[in-house]
């Protein structure tokens, strides 16, 4: 019977499962963003190429 | 190769679904630990980001041998998929575990020896990453970096053998308890179904990311060359 | 003298590896003597790449003096790390100095023409590289002896530096091969070769510790036995690959 009252650590969970959100979308919109500037220079490049 | 197939649009919705099931299950569903608090929660998505992470890692090396044999940049490109999408969910492991033993061992780093190879993996990408970086010949850069993914799945697997051994037989205070703390919570059964569902989710997840990382690749790949073409 | 700059040829290489014995594993280990012969014989003359490593590791020694505590007590936990670290950076130092001569003189393009199979090649300059790496180990351990009234000279140390040094080299080499032909060359190589290492620094510093403080033997075998493993696999995963690190 050490613990009588569980210890508040529940804005460590908050700060965690934040960081898991966060990081995820940023990947998630990097990998948008790069497959949107790709789209884009391939169309260019396209462009260039029927030239 | 622009318009996204079925099955990976179904996959994307799958992910999207697990993911949040997953989160359910560990903020709300699963019990709160009596002797940590709600920190503990933060560890359902901690192991399973090492598990995606670990993934991830086996890809890359297996996909480095894979390319050796066949000289198809395909592999490269797979490989490359591979060791980004390993980075990013090590790191977050490696975050989440720092946040879960601040509170609970009072310290950011316990120099467990599972955190600490999940380290050494992400300098093992990081050199990866510059490697690749200083060198032009497409053919030489994926040769080199599957070299070296190999010779780092090889090594990363020992490294982590000899802390553990070097753990064993000099036992830090700290370090104890936490390796202790790794299984020493008992999990409850509702617990347990958190923890492998989110092993679950996030294998779906991975597959989901690789996928699309992949195809990132190609249209990268498909450029590259379209450049090469044109600027001749 | 003309003996000696024809004898670092690549042609003569050729002429030697074709050699009087016409057994192919004859020619083999004739190609791995004469690649390791050829960076010895040179290193022999001019004695730059001892002597810069030699230096380096000396220096790096005063500074752990003033960077530690090295008095009597702590010294004996310590002189394992100290000793490694040193043995880590002043090899940095060679491998990235014999890799960049074979580079910069067109040798590696004279040594790939020779019709010898390439992981020759590898193993002799792993053990040009090793030759080098232990020369100045084993002048530093007197001088740290001296510096610090500890006697470094006993067997199971000998014993440790060597297979420490086996796998240090083995990879090295390979990785060295590599960071030569990027743009960053010398930069590279460390961040390449410290995070895969790090069992044989971990292990040869647990080991020699053990050593030194006379700890009983089955403390010190699983040490011993992860360095004999490490050196094993390494010795033949680079042999296996150094042909793809290489090829043109």
């Amino acid at each position: 019977m050490l613990f009588q009252n569980t210890i508040d650590t529940s804005s460590y969970m908050i700060a965690g499962y934040s960081i898991f959100f966060g990081v995820t979308i940023i990947y998630l919109f990097s990998l948008y963003t790069r497959w949107r500037n790709l789209l884009r220079d391939l169309e260019t490049l396209e462009e260039l190429e029927d030239k | 190769m622009k318009t996204k197939p079925s099955a990976l649009k179904a996959l994307d919705i799958a992910s999207l679904i697990l993911l949040a099931v997953a989160t359910y299950l560990a903020l709300v569903f699963a019990p709160t630990e009596r002797v940590m608090g709600d920190v503990q929660r933060v560890f359902y998505f901690h192991v399973a980001t090492a598990w995606v992470g670990l993934l991830g890692f086996v890809a890359a090396g297996v996909t480095g041998i894979i390319y050796l044999r066949t000289q198809d940049l395909k592999w490269d490109l797979v490989e490359q998929a591979a060791v980004e999408i390993s980075l990013v969910f090590f790191f977050i492991t490696i975050i989440l575990g720092s946040i879960w033993a601040r509170p609970i061992w009072n310290t950011w780093w316990t120099w467990d020896p599972r955190l600490t190879s999940a380290s050494i993996v992400e300098l093992i990408y990081l050199a990866y990453l510059m490697l690749r970086q200083g060198i032009e010949d497409p053919d030489r850069r994926a040769r080199f970096g599957a070299v070296y993914t190999l010779v780092g799945a090889i090594s990363v697997p020992i490294t982590f053998l000899s802390i553990r051994l070097f753990r064993t037989i000099h036992p830090v205070v700290i370090g104890n308890e936490s390796s202790a703390a790794e299984g020493g919570f008992a999990m409850t059964g509702d617990m347990k179904i958190a923890f492998f569902f989110a092993l679950f989710a996030f294998t779906i997840i991975f597959i989901d990311l690789f996928w699309n990382r992949i195809r990132l690749g190609h249209l990268q790949q498909k450029v590259e060359q379209l450049k090469l073409k044109v600027m001749d | 003298m003309k003996k000696i700059i024809e004898d670092r040829s690549p042609l003569s290489l050729r002429e030697r590896a074709e050699g009087e014995g016409k057994t192919p594993s004859g020619n083999y280990l004739r190609a791995i003597g004469a690649v390791a012969w050829k960076d010895l014989a040179a290193e022999l003359r001019s004695k730059e790449l001892l002597s810069a490593m030699l230096v380096f590791a000396l220096l790096v020694i005063f500074i752990f003096n003033f960077a530690l505590e090295l008095d009597v007590k702590t010294r004996d936990s310590v002189t394992s790390g100290v000793l490694w670290v040193t043995f880590v950076f002043a090899g940095t130092l060679g491998l990235n100095r014999s890799m960049a001569i074979e580079k910069d003189r067109g040798c590696l393009d004279g040594l790939l023409l020779a019709p010898v199979d390439r992981s020759a090649i590898y193993f002799g300059k792993a053990i040009s590289n090793l030759a080098f790496m232990l020369i100045v180990e084993i002048i530093v351990l007197p001088v740290y002896s001296l510096l610090y009234n500890t006697n470094l000279f006993q067997p199971g140390l000998l014993l440790i530096i060597l297979l420490g040094s086996i796998g240090y080299t083995a990879v090295g080499t390979l990785l060295s091969a590599m960071s030569v032909q990027t743009r960053t060359r010398d930069v590279m190589l460390p961040i390449l070769l410290f995070p895969i290492i790090l069992p044989v620094v971990i292990a040869a510093i647990r080991a020699s510790g053990a050593y030194l403080q006379n700890m009983p033997f089955d403390q010190i075998l699983p040490w011993l036995n992860l360095l004999i493993v490490y050196d094993v696999i390494f010795i033949a995963v680079a042999f296996m690959v150094f042909d793809y690190v290489v090829e043109e």
